[in-house]
């Protein structure tokens, strides 16, 4: 525990041992779990990313008997339907009792519990949001499949993850409402707690009674704006542990060291600066009004805001180094970032996601189930033939399945054909895309290539999955030229988003050493080719497409930085790339 | 569940506003509020059943029917003679995310066809909703028909049920409310245009009123009931001014200066369609009805100029200006006077 005294001790454990590393996890992680379960409604619960199999176990077994004494902790598996996240029709149930019969879903049967979330860092959007709306409301409400109610559903949220990076995470829709974040690569397999149960018991009574000076709320709201911490939920989830540590104390009344544990638990993981704790400025002094204001209290407040804010700094130093330990162990190729294939339905193909009616004979495939419940009602009204099946199930009762799948990625290669690059290094650029495109037949992803140089940009190739066409057209790739780069850039959008008309997912590749010398009327000239390329990457970028810029010059220059950056490109100079790594970034780009 | 009173809420005003005018004069069409997180959209817009003045309706009627046929009646209630009526609190009507389309229109009672095979109509949300708001959460999550379904509906003021055997029309009029991060996926522009009102929830990042909204949030949790007891007199104050606003929404005067400068400043940021000029206008009235005032003056089409056309522009690809910002240079350069 980061306590008041143990500040210089904390901030000498980057470079301590494991043994102290595991100590301090499992006490930072037994305070956010009983803070926690002493304020449900206000925290929401913990995130704990990259804890092990054992600890994860721990952690629900230690919240689950905190938080209820009869609820068991309840699994949500990431892919969840609706039924089973809220409720629905219990077809079996409601088949044989001749009524509706509703079964509960995971989150109103977790009322007064907890809920465990493995994999959260998978948890779709949606399901996220359904999540975030039980916690807003306190309960949940369904409107579906005829049926109508509405439960209480307050629990306590733990979510396992385990990112790698910062391209995945808990979806923000949830994670904004929850308090508490935990490193947990050092929590150890098994450990005692240091909080009981019947300290907890009497925190939970003194619970309201603790008194919450309005200097920490203030100094707490300082601490957040210094740190750049502009979510009020955040100032919340402090101010709401403050209190819970007080309780834990078993003090009356929130003081200074409270405070400042709370901000080190609540705002240390949400600091982003922090390399430079030293060079920032120190927080400035609230203006003059405000003093006046406060009256005496205000010298007092200034100092806890700094204890608090360099509380909170030395938490995030330790959570970055924990993270540092924790990613040298694992050897992960770099994530770009830029998104994947759009989600497109279909009737074919790809994850379920719901029933439609339909004509099974024309399209899809028959949703047993759900036509079994579409017809479900109509039993009894429906004449029954003598002899007949026991069902009867008429056209309009068909349901499809309706399926979502990623729709096809086609990597458009904008290549500089003119005479600078051609000179330089457009062999290795050629050699990058035929490594990168012996592995695209496999993953069913198609190619196309687009070449300017001289006045104008071609379509060398539209949009194929042979790779014998594509090594033909890079082979015969006439190079030399002026660079008229901005009508390459054009010509590369019009392509894509001819592709996204045919529910294609364009990702766009430049080869390129950004020294535009043609315009887009086809004068040469170096300043106004230069601006023509800056307008058409500038409109490129409305278009939100994932773009690689690949400098090709000898020397990474600041043309083409610049360039890719108006572009919202991702950008990497070719000479520190050989064909494998160009290949793996093209890779990490389409699949991430 | 014990909502967190609208009059309690720190700042904000925009969507405060908003949202009072469009319950003082719902052909304003809705309003969207977009912004980041932890703003208070939610609370604001849950919390705005505390300040609808009760309504009457035909007793026994599940379409929420009024006694008089202005706002469109039920078939039932549609026959003639007189009905006893009783006093209800307006509805405030949370659509749930996962929500199906059978319980949005309303479909086939499933109870009372299994148990006695009866066909009977079991209204749904957009029955309960009518004469009040519809609010949905995360409106850019919403499944495309659904939301389709429910913009015919706002604009015909009635719903047609065409499922299962069962044919029923009856009125539905709403105030249209959705809420969301335009970080999470963007609107449809069809969508955007839909709505009336269109206001930008910003973080306030004045310490003072952070300091004060977490007092309150705090206060509240410690215990709900004493602080809605604490908050009941101005709650009640707001409703009062939306029942005396509705009243003199009537007799409001636009004066001729007014419309052509409106019209002038539609025209000058290019809003597509007449429907920017109608909400501007509109927008005028209800917020000089809510000030107590009897004619609009161009301070008034000022302050909803920005929520009524922000989200009416044309986007250019080209210049990243903010809508908000648009609008302002706009209005500076049409309302110098």
């Amino acid at each position: 525990m980061i306590l008041p005294g143990h500040l210089d001790e904390a901030k000498g454990l980057c470079r301590e041992t494991l043994a102290s590393l595991q100590t301090e996890a499992a006490r930072k992680a037994d305070l956010m779990l009983a803070l926690a379960s002493l304020l449900p409604s206000r925290t929401g619960g913990l995130i704990v990313d990259g804890a092990s199999p054992d600890a994860a176990a721990q952690l629900s077994q230690k919240l689950s008997g905190w938080t209820s004494t009869k609820a068991r902790a309840r699994r949500l598996p990431v892919g969840i339907s609706d039924d089973g996240l809220s409720g629905g029709l219990d077809l079996a149930a409601t088949l044989a009792a001749g009524r509706p019969i509703t079964q509960t879903g995971i989150l109103s049967a977790a009322d007064g519990g907890c809920i465990v979330i493995p994999m959260a860092e998978r948890l779709p959007r949606r399901t996220a949001a359904q999540i975030s709306r039980a916690v807003d409301c306190a309960g949940i409400s369904i409107e579906r499949e005829g049926i109508s109610l509405s439960a209480p559903a307050r629990f306590v949220l733990l979510l396992l993850s385990d990112t790698a990076d910062e391209s995945e995470s808990v979806p923000d829709i949830l994670a904004t409402r929850i308090a508490f974040r935990l490193q947990g690569a050092f929590l150890p397999p098994l450990w005692v707690s240091t909080i009981d149960d019947v300290s907890l018991g009497k925190a939970r009574q003194a619970l309201v009674n603790v008194e919450l000076p309005e200097r920490c709320i203030e100094a707490m709201a300082t601490a957040c704006d210094t740190l750049g911490i502009s979510d009020l939920r955040v100032l919340d989830f402090a101010c709401a542990s403050m209190r819970g540590i007080a309780a834990l104390a078993g003090a009356s009344c929130v003081q200074d060291e409270h405070a400042q544990l709370a901000a080190s638990l609540v705002l240390g993981p949400r600091v982003m600066m922090v390399a430079d704790p030293e060079d920032r400025e120190p927080p400035p002094p609230p203006p003059e009004a405000d003093q006046k204001d406060n009256g005496g209290d205000d010298q007092p407040m200034d100092d806890l805001a700094e204890i608090m804010i360099s509380a909170a700094r030395y938490a995030a130093q330790i959570d970055a180094d924990v993270k540092r330990q924790k990613n040298r162990r694992r050897i992960k190729g770099e994530v770009a970032s830029g998104k994947s294939g759009d989600m497109i339905d279909s009737w074919q193909r790809g994850s379920r996601i719901d029933a439609r009616a339909g004509d099974p004979r024309r399209q899809g495939r028959l949703d047993l189930i759900a036509t079994l419940r579409a017809a479900a009602p109509w039993q009894k009204i429906r004449p029954r033939r003598e002899g007949g099946a026991t069902i009867s199930i008429r056209a309009t009762d068909f349901r499809l399945k309706r399926f979502r799948h990623r729709s096809e990625a086609v990597v458009i290669f904008a290549v500089d054909a003119s005479g600078s690059a051609a000179m330089n290094r457009l062999a290795e650029a050629k050699g990058a895309i035929e490594f990168l495109l012996s592995g695209c037949y496999a993953r069913r992803e198609s190619v196309a290539v687009l070449a300017f140089r001289r006045q104008s940009a071609e379509v060398l190739l539209p949009p194929t999955r042979s790779l014998t066409r594509v090594k033909r057209s890079l082979a015969g790739l006439p190079g030399g030229g002026g660079t008229p780069l901005a009508a390459g850039i054009s010509a590369a959008q019009i392509l894509s988003e001819q592709e996204l008309r045919r529910r294609r997912s364009p990702y766009i590749v430049f080869l390129s050493d950004g020294q535009a010398n043609v315009g887009l009327d086809g004068a040469s000239g170096r300043e106004g080719a230069s601006a023509d390329a800056n307008r058409m990457a500038r409109r490129l970028k409305g278009a939100h497409l994932p773009i690689l810029f690949l400098d090709t010059s000898r020397r990474p220059n600041a043309d083409a930085r610049r360039l890719s950056e108006e572009m919202g490109a991702l950008y990497r100079p070719l000479p520190f790339a050989d064909g494998k790594s160009v290949s793996d970034t093209v890779r990490n780009v389409l699949l991430s | 569940m014990t909502l967190f009173p609208f009059a309690a809420i720190v700042g904000q005003q925009d969507l405060k506003d908003a949202l009072m005018m469009a319950a003082i004069e719902p052909s304003i069409g809705g309003v969207l509020a977009l912004g980041d997180r932890g703003t208070g959209k939610s609370t604001a817009i849950r919390a705005l059943a505390e300040l609808l003045p009760e309504i009457d309706i035909v007793k026994g009627c599940r379409f929420n029917c009024a006694p008089d046929s202005s706002a469109g009646m039920c078939e039932a209630c549609s026959k003639p003679g007189r009905r006893a009526t009783r006093r209800v609190t307006a509805p405030v009507v949370d659509l749930p995310l996962g929500a199906t389309e059978d319980r949005v229109t309303g479909a086939l009672d499933l109870e009372r066809a299994l148990a006695h095979g009866e066909k009977q109509f079991e209204p749904g949300l957009l029955a309960r909703a009518h004469r009040g708001f519809l609010y949905i959460d995360e409106v850019n999550l919403l499944d495309d028909h659904l939301v389709d379904l429910l913009l015919d509906v706002a604009a015909s003021g009635e719903n047609v049920v065409e499922r299962e055997g069962l044919s029923i029309r009856h009125p539905s009029r709403f105030v249209l409310v959705g809420s969301g991060n335009p970080e999470e996926g963007d609107l449809r522009p069809q969508l955007l245009d839909r709505f009336g009102l269109c206001v930008d929830v910003r973080t306030t990042s004045e310490m003072k009123e952070r300091i004060e909204i977490v007092r309150r949030r705090d206060a509240y949790e410690r215990n709900p009931d004493n602080f809605i007891e604490v908050w009941a007199d101005a709650t009640g104050e707001l409703r009062e001014q939306i029942t005396r606003a509705r009243a003199l929404m009537g007799c409001i005067e636009v004066p001729e200066a007014i419309l052509e400068k409106a019209v002038e400043l539609c025209c000058k940021l290019g809003a597509d369609g007449l429907r920017g000029e109608l909400t501007l206008l509109r927008a005028a009235r209800a917020r000089a009805a809510l000030d107590g005032a009897e004619t609009v003056s161009e301070e008034m089409l000022k302050s909803v100029a920005v929520s009524a056309l922000r989200h009416r522009l044309r986007k250019d690809p080209l210049d990243d200006t903010d809508a908000s910002v648009r609008v302002e240079r706009a209005m500076a350069e049409v309302l110098v006077s």
